[in-house]
Formats: structure tokens, C-alpha cells, sequence
């Protein structure tokens, strides 16, 4: 007689959530982190720390390049705005 | 009353996965989305492995308003892969801009196969957005952690 067992699960969600804007870079970064490293419970402390010094310096070059690209992207923006005529509004862009 | 959420693997999803109802490859699968519970105090339904269907969710879905629109966000489906001897699904993170608000947890469903249920998921208490923007981030796709896993 044969048997075989499995089983399902749900795994759980993080929720992020910000008021009267968007996310900035940093919280950005943070989503990104959780998405390329994963540092398993039972990791040895070795290569958990190994990893999370990764984490940190990934960090920075994700926020610097996100800043860099939401400044590239407003001084699109603000080409596009001087060219409608509407120039004034440039400065909302805080350029 | 108040809305009950458990997270949890429907029953009816797991017979309909032998009944090849579902279909999580990207792009040539199946479309799956995900809708929005109400607060936990604006509702009164119980939701959790029994659920069986996106209708199940009845009044107690957020309405279309400020930011949400029923039936939900569609979401991005990675092909399903193997991790070790499990095999894991994963969907691109979801968000709704410019939204307001409150939330106590949400509703995957498969609306290719006439909105069947395939997770249920709590949020643990109520989860709040005003005038800003709301994601859902989705787990690593792995044995221990994938957001649907089959061991």
C-alpha cells in the first residue's frame, strides 16, 4: 500500500503604507532588500552576517540610484513643462 | 459584528488544483487578482479556509472609491518553480496610489476560472492609506516562505 503525504501553505504579506505621498527612496530600498536577499532562519551567524553587511551596502546603492533617477526624471519633466509654456510650475518639481 | 479573517489555503483551491483549474504560468496562465476586505468593524463575514469564491466577499469588499476599484488589482504572476522538494508561486508586489483607506486584509482569486478563491490573507488588525500609496509586498518565493507553496 502506497501513501503520500503533502501539505499547503500561505505565506505571509508585508503591507506598506504611506500618507500624503509616496514611497521615498529608503522605504523603496527596504521593498527592494526583502526581494533580493533572504537571510533563512536557521543560516548559520556567519553567513548571516556576511549577508546582512551585503544587505547594507546594496542599500546604499539603491537609494543613490533611485535619487538619481527621480532627478533625472523631473529634469524631463521639467523640459516638458517649460515647453508646454508652463514654466512656473518647474519649481514644484523642486529642481 | 466584525469581519474575521484567517489566512489560509482555501479547501476548494486545494481540489482544484487536481482538477487542473488553475494555472499560475506567466503570461499564458490564468488572470489572478487580488481584492481588499473592509475594516474589520465595517463588515460582519468570516473568511479563511472555507472561502470558496471571490462573491464570497460580498459587501464586506472595499468599495470603488478613493484609490480602490472593485474587483481588485490584477497581479503579476511568476511561474511557479520548485525549491528543493516544494513547489512555490510568487505574483510582483501590488499597489494602489493615491489611496484612502482602511483595510483588514485581502482576497486572491483566479478570475479566468470564475473568480475562484486561492488565498486568504489577514493583515493582522486593520491597515490604514490616506492620500498615499498602498502595497502589498509578496514573500521571497521559497520552501519556508513562498506566498502559495506546495510541500
Amino acid at each position: 500500500m502506497f501513501a503520500a503525504t503533502s501539505s499547503g501553505d500561505i505565506g505571509d504579506v508585508l503591507v506598506h503604507a504611506v500618507s500624503h505621498r509616496g514611497f521615498n527612496p529608503e522605504e523603496l530600498a527596504e521593498q527592494a532588500l526583502n526581494k533580493i536577499i533572504y537571510v533563512g532562519d536557521q543560516s548559520h551567524p556567519a553567513i548571516r552576517d556576511q549577508a546582512q553587511a551585503f544587505r547594507e551596502h546594496i542599500r546604499g546603492v539603491l537609494v543613490f540610484y533611485m535619487k538619481r533617477a527621480i532627478e533625472s526624471n523631473n529634469t524631463t519633466l521639467a523640459n516638458r513643462l517649460r515647453e508646454a509654456g508652463h514654466s512656473e510650475l518647474v519649481t514644484l518639481l523642486e529642481i | 459584528m466584525a469581519i474575521t479573517i484567517t489566512t489560509a489555503m482555501p479547501t476548494s483551491f486545494k481540489v482544484e488544483i487536481l482538477k487542473a483549474v488553475h494555472n499560475f504560468t506567466t503570461t499564458t496562465g490564468n488572470t489572478f487578482k487580488i481584492a481588499l476586505f473592509k475594516a474589520t468593524a465595517a463588515g460582519s463575514g468570516t473568511f479563511g479556509a472555507a472561502t470558496t469564491n471571490y462573491s464570497d466577499m460580498g459587501t464586506d469588499q472595499l468599495a470603488t472609491a478613493t484609490g480602490y476599484t472593485q474587483p481588485g488589482n490584477t497581479l503579476t504572476s511568476v511561474t511557479p518553480v520548485a525549491d528543493g522538494t516544494t513547489a512555490v508561486c510568487d505574483f510582483a508586489d501590488t499597489t494602489w496610489t493615491s489611496a484612502t483607506f482602511t483595510t483588514s486584509g485581502a482576497l486572491i482569486y483566479n478570475s479566468s476560472a470564475s473568480g475562484a478563491a486561492c488565498a486568504v490573507l489577514s493583515f493582522s488588525g486593520d491597515q490604514q492609506v490616506s492620500s498615499g500609496d498602498f502595497t502589498i509586498q509578496f514573500p521571497v518565493a521559497a520552501a519556508a516562505t513562498a506566498i502559495i507553496r506546495i510541500a
